[in-house]
């Protein structure tokens, strides 16, 4: 049986400094967010750096618990972040690792390392449009296949892209004169 | 080969003999609208796929057009059968994004535990009688909705709604303060309650026992590199439990057992949790002793004016006290720039909030980590190799919803 360690083994200043070790020249600097180690690291450190963090037996990260980005429309050129967030069970730890990446671009998948990235890297492909490399399955997963767009970058309305922009007004009422309404019906269908 | 098995999906073929079988998504046994495609080769199982996003309605996205609070009335529509459940989750994280997390009184600790943990037995009563159902036993279905109904008029009860709960607010209970009145029901829920009546029709049955045991294994090794969480992973051997490990509302300030069973088969699965609604009932009694000890009075929202209102019979004569009212009815809460996850342990495992603040008051970013999306994962994996009638089963005892999968 996997008994967890009752508190974290390390803080999380000392899990940034296993991230950083790991990542070598491409950490590109970390955070204590809210009380959790925060890493941002090149899109270069993938996939390898999944692996290191997995076998690293001070982090032994052993559950990707969650892969998400968020749209930065205004950053030209970094626009997306994406956001992996891992779990040690056996050490208690939790640790994020963020990525900047432009508009169109893909970083490596963490597929190889951690099988439930399968399905929340299709999710991330799905509602953003960011390409995995080395992803086994890389399709839409919440839309129908042959969905247009990617629903959770900024510029896509929350309506949907085909609500018409006047659908809340109703000038049509009052509008018809009332004699109009027959005007297609013949005399027969009146009576 | 790839065949072409419906609208949306091509399953790879191992065999050229096999047969490819839709089983959803309007199949009662699949709990909503999923939709597996098998591939078979008579009653065995050769591949498994799974299609989810029938009941996609963007709830990520919508959380982000709406205020923090508006948020509050989507949470309860993803795990619509613990939706009290979900609405804390989202609440707490809001709390850590503003870093007010030690200022919340002690009675709505202790409340939202045991509001979190009578969900916990609603959500897995419909488990628990679902999954009974699936493979056989009818009684066990009947008996335990009428349990959860019980449960239902409690929520009723302190908040006025039975399944779309919107239970409390950021910074305490919010208006859903509840009674000495309210805690004497629950304790006399707790006294009639019949879940050794469902143990003793499941537990020991013999149809029942040849159908879960040694069926959907799960190893350890897998439960982790899946990312799975709840109960599926406590019944492979882990001991890992969010209410342990990193404990949120009054966790730490009660007394309970972990269930953990080693096995990882369907059968360990339905021990573990049963095992922790007799758990839950325990918390359930020890809030509602600690809510009868704690002075009259007490506090249940904390007083900080960036989150609760001010007395509402202040604000027509208070100045201080309108503004205050003002500015959190026309913008609610607005937590400083920055990004915050906190996850609770939901009956279905791990429900994380992910939320990135720009000062204003939506938020900038909300991404909801769903246990029910990542454990379905699981499924396509010990599917294969199972026969028909065991993949009903399997699905009955990972325990997904489909509103919190597509979200």
């Amino acid at each position: 049986m996997l008994i967890p360690a009752a508190e974290a083994t390390l803080a999380p200043d000392a899990v940034l400094e296993h991230v950083s070790h790991h990542a070598g020249a491409a950490y590109l600097g970390g955070r204590v967010d809210h009380g959790d180690p925060v890493a941002e690291v090149e899109a270069g450190a993938l996939p390898a750096l999944f692996a290191a963090l997995r076998g690293d037996p001070h982090l032994r990260l052993e559950q990707l618990i969650d892969v998400t980005a968020v749209h930065w429309p205004l950053d030209s050129g970094r626009e997306f972040e994406v956001v992996w967030q891992f779990r040690s069970l056996t050490n208690n730890l939790y640790a994020r690792v963020s990525v900047r990446l432009a508009d169109g671009g893909a970083v490596a998948s963490a597929a190889s390392t951690y099988a439930s990235a399968v399905y929340l890297e299709r999710e991330v492909f799905d509602l953003f449009g960011i390409g995995f490399t080395g992803h086994p399955d890389l399709r839409r997963i919440l839309l129908p296949e042959g969905y247009e767009g990617h629903p959770l970058r900024k510029e896509y309305p929350v309506e949907g892209p085909t609500f018409p922009e006047d659908a809340h007004r109703n000038d049509l009422v009052g509008a018809l004169d009332p004699d109009d309404f027959w005007a297609g019906v013949d005399d027969e269908a009146k009576a | 080969m790839a065949v072409n098995a419906g609208p949306r999906m091509d399953l790879e073929r191992t065999s050229p003999d096999s047969m490819i079988l839709n089983l959803g998504p309007q199949h009662p046994s699949t709990h909503g609208v999923l939709r597996l495609l098998l591939e078979l080769d008579g009653e065995e199982v050769l591949g498994c796929k799974a299609d989810m996003g029938y009941l996609h309605r963007g709830v990520e996205k919508l959380i982000e057009a709406h205020d923090y609070r508006g948020g509050i009335t989507l949470t309860d529509r993803m795990d619509y059968t613990a939706g009290p459940s979900n609405n804390m989750g989202y609440l707490m994280a809001i709390e850590k994004l503003m870093g007010i997390t030690d200022e919340i009184p002690l009675r709505a600790r202790y409340l939202r535990t045991a509001v979190a943990e009578l969900s916990r037995l609603a959500s897995h009563h419909i488990w628990i009688g679902t999954h009974g159902l699936d493979i056989g036993a009818m009684s066990a279905f009947l008996w335990s909705l009428r349990e959860r109904e019980k449960i239902l008029y409690l929520f009723e009860e302190a908040c006025g709604a039975r399944l779309t709960t919107s239970f409390m607010r950021v910074g305490g209970t919010g208006p859903h303060d509840v009674g000495d009145q309210w805690l004497d029901n629950v304790e006399a829920f707790l006294e009639g309650y019949a879940l050794h009546e469902i143990d003793t029709l499941l537990t020991e049955n013999e149809v029942f026992l040849e159908r879960t045991r040694d069926v959907g294994h799960i190893t350890r090794e897998e439960a982790l590199s899946y990312g799975l969480t709840g109960p599926v992973l406590r019944g492979s051997g882990v001991a890992w439990d969010l209410r342990k490990a990193r404990p949120y509302a009054a966790y730490d300030l009660v007394d309970f057992e972990l269930p953990v069973f080693e096995e990882g088969d369907v059968y360990a699965r339905y021990l573990v949790r049963l095992n922790e609604m007799y758990q839950s009932c325990r918390i359930i009694g020890q809030c509602v002793e600690a809510l009868r000890g704690l002075p009259s009075g007490s506090p249940s929202n904390a007083a900080l004016p960036t989150v609760t209102p001010p007395d509402i019979s202040r604000v027509p004569v208070d100045m201080e006290a309108m503004i205050n009212h003002f500015k959190l009815v026309m913008h609610g809460v607005q937590p400083e720039p920055g990004e915050a996850y906190f996850s609770i342990e939901n009956p279905k495992g791990e429900l994380g909030f992910y939320f990135v603040s720009d000062g204003s008051g939506e938020p900038y970013r909300c991404h909801v980590r769903s246990p029910s999306f990542v454990n379905l994962a699981i499924i396509e994996k010990i599917s294969v190799g199972a026969l028909i009638a065991d993949v009903v089963a399997i699905i009955g005892s990972v325990d997904i919803v489909l509103g919190e999968v597509d979200r």
